[in-house]
C-alpha cells in the first residue's frame, strides 16, 4: 500500500471517529428533560409521596418524616398510606414563603385528618405534625393563606450569581430591603463551577433570604460531574406553576437549547396560562440583541421557533440571564430583559453593575412593570 | 535516512508536537523555508485570536467590542489552523504536484440532490436542493433552494459575487492557481410555516482563498479560505390575534476552512474542504462545546465535489451543529473556454 493510501486511510477514519463521536453526544437537554419525571416523587415502607407538577423536591423521606424543597409558592402533594403505615408524619417544607398553611383533603374520609402546626425553623422553611388515615389517599396543599386585600404581586428576578457567597449575600440583603416581594425567581448559574459542594453552599446562603427562591438551571450548572445533581439538590430543570393569578414557566435552555420534550410541556402551559399574565423565564437567551457577540440558542431556527411559541401563547414577560449586564428589548412583541446581575464579572462599558429586577404583576389590571436595582 | 522515513517522523512530530507550532513538522523534513512561512502565518493567528479573545475576555463580552473581539477571533482561528494543518498536510504528503486548482471557473453550474437534516427539534427531515451559479468574467449570480419533502420548511438563497483577482469564468484569462479574492453580497429566506416564523437575510462579506503552493512546494495541492461579513435578519412571527410581528437582528459571518484539491484538471478532479461557519441562522445551527456549553459558536462541516465524466460530477457535504446535516447530488458544471 502507498504512502498517500495510508494517509488517507488515517484520516478517513479520524473524520469517521470524529463525526461518530459528535453524532453520540447530541442530546444532554433531553436526559434532563427526562430527569425532570422523576422530581417530586418518593416511596418508603407503607407511603408513597408525589408532588403534583413536580414542584418539590423529596429531600427526605422515612416512615413519619417527609421533607421537601419547594420550587413553587403554592404546593400540592398525595401522600398514600397503606394498612399498616405510620399515621403521625411531620411535613417538613424548606424554601416556601413565609406564613404557610397546610391543609389536608382525604377524599372519602368521614372526618378531616388532624393537624398541628410545629413551631416554624426559619424565615422560609415550615413544618406542620399531620395524623392520617392509613389505607387512603390525602391530598395536602401547603400555599401561604391568600391575602386580605388583593393587589398586585411583587417578586424579584436575580441570575448568575457566581460569586462566593458571602458576596452573594450582600445582594440577598438588598432585596430583602424590597418591601412586599413574595419570592425571588432566576434563571441559573448560581455557581460559577456547579458542583455539588457549591449548589449546597448556595442553598445555605438562602438562609438570608427572608423570600423563597426559584429557579431553572443555567449552563454553569453543567459544569458538575453528576447529571443527576441539579435534580437532586434544586429540583425540576423546567417547571411551571401559577401564582397571585400569574403563570409562570421556567424553562431549561442551559444548553442553548430547549429540548423537544420541554416544547411539548410548554405547550400545554400556554394553554393552562392562557388569559392570564404570563411569565417566562430561561437562562440563555434566545437571541442576542448584540448580534455580533451572540451569546444565544446554537440555533437561530430554534430560536425563532420558541419565540413564535411564547408570541402565540400570549406571553407577556420574558426573562433572560447568561449575559451579565442588563438588556431591555422586545422579542416577537414580548418584553424582554437580560439580567445576569447576580456577578461581580460584568460587562465592561456600558454603565451596569451588579443589579436584580423587581417586577410588578398586577393580575386584574393585566399589568407587568419592570425595574432594575442596582446593588453597588 | 531514506526520505519517506524523514517523512514518516516529520508528520508524527507535526502531529503530536506540531499541534503547538505549525512549522516542527516542516524543520524536520528539511523545508526552513516553509517551516518559515508557516510559522509567521502562526504567529499572524495567535497574535489576531489572542487579540479577539483578550478583547472579549477583558470587556467581558461589551457590547460595543464584541464585533472586533468575534472577529479577530474567528480570524485568528483560521490562519492559526491552517498553518498547522498545512504543516500536517505537507509532512504527510510532501506535496502533491498534479493537484491542482482548474485556471479558470465555470461559466455554469447546476446541482441537484437530496438532503437529510436530522433535528429532533424540527420535522423536516428531507430535502430537495436546488442551485445554479452563472458566471461571466469576475461576476457571478447564484441561487439555491432547499425544499423540505416531508414538511412545509424552504430555505432560499441569492447571491451576487465579483472577483477581484484570481480565476475568473470566460471570457477572462486563465490563471495557473486557485487563490482569489471575491466581494459578495445575498440574500436569504427561511421558512417554517409550521411554527409560524419566517426570516429574511441580507448579508455582505469579503471571502477569499490562498492556494497554499505559494508558502512552499510540499505544500502544493491544500489551500486555505476565510471569509469575513456583516449579516442582517429580520423575523417575522405569527401573533397572538392573527397579525405578524416583526424583528430585527444583526450577525458576524467568518467562516474558514482548510481543503485539498483532487486528482488533475483534465481528469477526474474536484476538492474537498473542511470548514468552520461562524453562521447559526441556518438549518444546521452551532455547537455546543465545553461542559458549560455556551452556545456562542457556529458549526463545522467537510464539503466536496468531483467532476467525473465531462461536466458531469457529485458535490457531497456534511455538516455538525445543533442539527447534523448530510447533503449528495449531481453537480453539471461547464467550463466555457476550456
Amino acid at each position: 500500500m502507498t504512502r498517500g493510501a495510508v494517509a488517507w486511510g488515517a484520516h478517513a477514519a479520524l473524520l469517521a471517529l470524529l463525526w461518530s463521536g459528535l453524532w453520540g453526544c447530541l442530546s444532554p437537554a433531553d436526559e434532563r428533560a427526562l430527569l425532570d419525571e422523576t422530581v417530586g416523587q418518593g416511596q418508603t415502607r407503607g407511603a408513597r409521596v408525589a408532588v403534583r407538577g413536580g414542584l418539590a423536591l423529596v429531600t427526605a423521606l422515612e416512615p413519619g418524616w417527609l421533607q421537601l424543597w419547594a420550587q413553587a409558592p403554592s404546593l400540592e402533594l398525595e401522600i398514600t398510606l397503606a394498612r399498616d403505615a405510620r399515621p403521625d408524619w411531620i411535613i417538613a417544607v424548606d424554601n416556601c414563603p413565609r406564613g404557610s398553611v397546610l391543609s389536608v383533603a382525604t377524599p372519602g374520609a368521614e372526618r378531616p385528618a388532624a393537624r398541628a402546626p410545629v413551631p416554624v425553623k426559619s424565615g422560609t422553611s415550615g413544618r406542620w405534625r399531620v395524623v392520617l388515615a392509613r389505607g387512603a389517599t390525602h391530598r395536602l396543599r401547603i400555599a401561604p393563606p391568600a391575602p386580605a386585600r388583593p393587589g398586585p404581586l411583587r417578586f424579584a428576578v436575580l441570575s448568575d450569581t457566581q460569586d462566593p457567597p458571602a458576596r452573594v449575600r450582600e445582594i440577598f440583603r438588598r432585596i430583602n430591603q424590597e418591601p412586599e416581594l413574595a419570592f425571588v425567581l432566576s434563571t441559573g448559574d448560581l455557581s460559577e463551577e456547579g458542583q455539588r459542594a457549591d449548589l449546597l453552599a448556595f442553598r445555605q446562603a438562602l438562609t438570608a433570604l427572608q423570600v423563597p427562591f426559584y429557579s431553572t438551571v443555567g449552563n454553569h450548572e453543567l459544569k458538575s460531574d453528576e447529571p443527576e445533581l441539579w435534580p437532586r439538590v434544586m429540583g425540576r430543570h423546567s417547571l411551571h406553576f401559577h401564582f397571585g393569578g400569574v403563570a409562570f414557566s421556567l424553562l431549561d435552555s442551559a444548553s442553548a437549547t430547549v429540548s423537544p420534550l420541554v416544547y411539548s410541556r410548554l405547550e400545554q402551559w400556554l394553554a393552562r396560562g392562557a388569559g392570564r399574565l404570563h411569565v417566562v423565564l430561561t437562562h440563555i437567551p434566545p437571541m442576542d440583541p448584540v448580534g455580533a457577540r451572540g451569546l444565544a440558542f446554537r440555533s437561530r431556527a430554534e430560536a425563532a421557533r420558541l419565540l413564535a411559541a411564547l408570541a402565540r401563547g400570549g406571553v407577556d414577560l420574558t426573562l433572560y440571564g447568561h449575559i451579565h449586564t442588563h438588556h431591555k428589548f422586545t422579542n416577537a412583541g414580548i418584553e424582554a430583559h437580560i439580567s445576569g446581575g447576580g456577578a461581580t464579572s460584568q460587562e465592561k462599558l456600558d454603565g451596569v453593575g451588579r443589579h436584580f429586577l423587581v417586577v410588578e404583576a398586577d393580575a386584574m389590571l393585566q399589568r407587568l412593570d419592570v425595574r432594575r436595582v442596582d446593588v453597588d | 535516512m531514506d526520505r519517506a522515513v524523514i517523512l514518516l517522523l516529520a508528520a508524527l512530530i507535526a502531529w503530536a508536537p506540531g499541534r503547538g507550532f505549525a512549522a516542527l513538522g516542516h524543520l524536520v523534513s528539511g523545508e526552513p523555508r516553509t517551516a518559515g512561512r508557516l510559522a509567521t502565518l502562526e504567529g499572524l493567528g495567535l497574535a489576531a485570536g489572542g487579540a479577539g479573545a483578550l478583547t472579549l475576555a477583558l470587556s467581558h463580552g461589551s457590547r460595543h467590542l464584541s464585533g472586533v473581539g468575534v472577529a479577530l477571533t474567528a480570524a485568528g482561528a483560521g490562519v492559526l489552523t491552517s498553518s498547522l494543518l498545512g504543516d500536517l498536510y505537507g509532512s504527510f504528503t510532501d506535496g502533491r504536484p498534479g493537484a491542482r486548482a482548474p485556471g479558470r471557473a465555470p461559466s455554469v453550474s447546476l446541482q441537484a440532490g437530496y438532503a437529510h437534516v436530522h433535528d429532533p427539534r424540527f420535522e423536516h427531515g428531507s430535502f430537495s436542493t436546488l442551485a445554479a451559479d452563472l458566471r461571466l468574467g469576475p461576476v457571478a449570480l447564484s441561487g439555491a433552494a432547499w425544499l423540505a419533502l416531508d414538511a412545509e420548511t424552504r430555505r432560499y438563497q441569492g447571491a451576487l459575487a465579483y472577483r477581484l483577482t484570481g480565476p475568473r469564468a470566460w471570457p477572462a484569462r486563465r490563471t495557473l492557481e486557485g487563490s482569489f479574492v471575491e466581494l459578495r453580497g445575498g440574500v436569504s429566506q427561511l421558512r417554517l410555516p409550521a411554527h409560524g416564523v419566517s426570516a429574511l437575510g441580507f448579508e455582505a462579506h469579503l471571502a477569499g482563498r490562498l492556494d497554499l503552493a505559494a508558502l512552499g512546494r510540499t505544500l502544493r495541492g491544500a489551500f486555505a479560505t476565510l471569509s469575513l461579513g456583516y449579516g442582517l435578519v429580520r423575523d417575522s412571527y405569527d401573533g397572538p390575534d392573527g397579525g405578524r410581528v416583526d424583528d430585527s437582528a444583526h450577525q458576524l459571518l467568518a467562516r474558514f476552512g482548510f481543503g485539498l484539491y483532487l486528482g488533475h484538471p483534465g481528469g477526474i478532479h474536484g476538492e474537498v474542504l473542511a470548514y468552520y461557519d461562524h453562521r447559526r441562522d441556518g438549518l444546521v445551527g452551532g455547537l455546543s462545546l465545553g461542559k458549560s456549553r455556551e452556545g456562542a459558536v457556529g458549526h463545522a462541516g467537510i464539503q466536496g465535489h468531483l467532476t467525473l465524466w465531462g461536466p458531469w460530477g457529485i458535490q457531497l457535504g456534511l455538516a455538525y451543529g445543533s442539527a447534523v446535516v448530510a447533503r449528495l447530488g449531481l453537480r453539471y458544471a461547464l467550463v466555457v473556454g476550456q
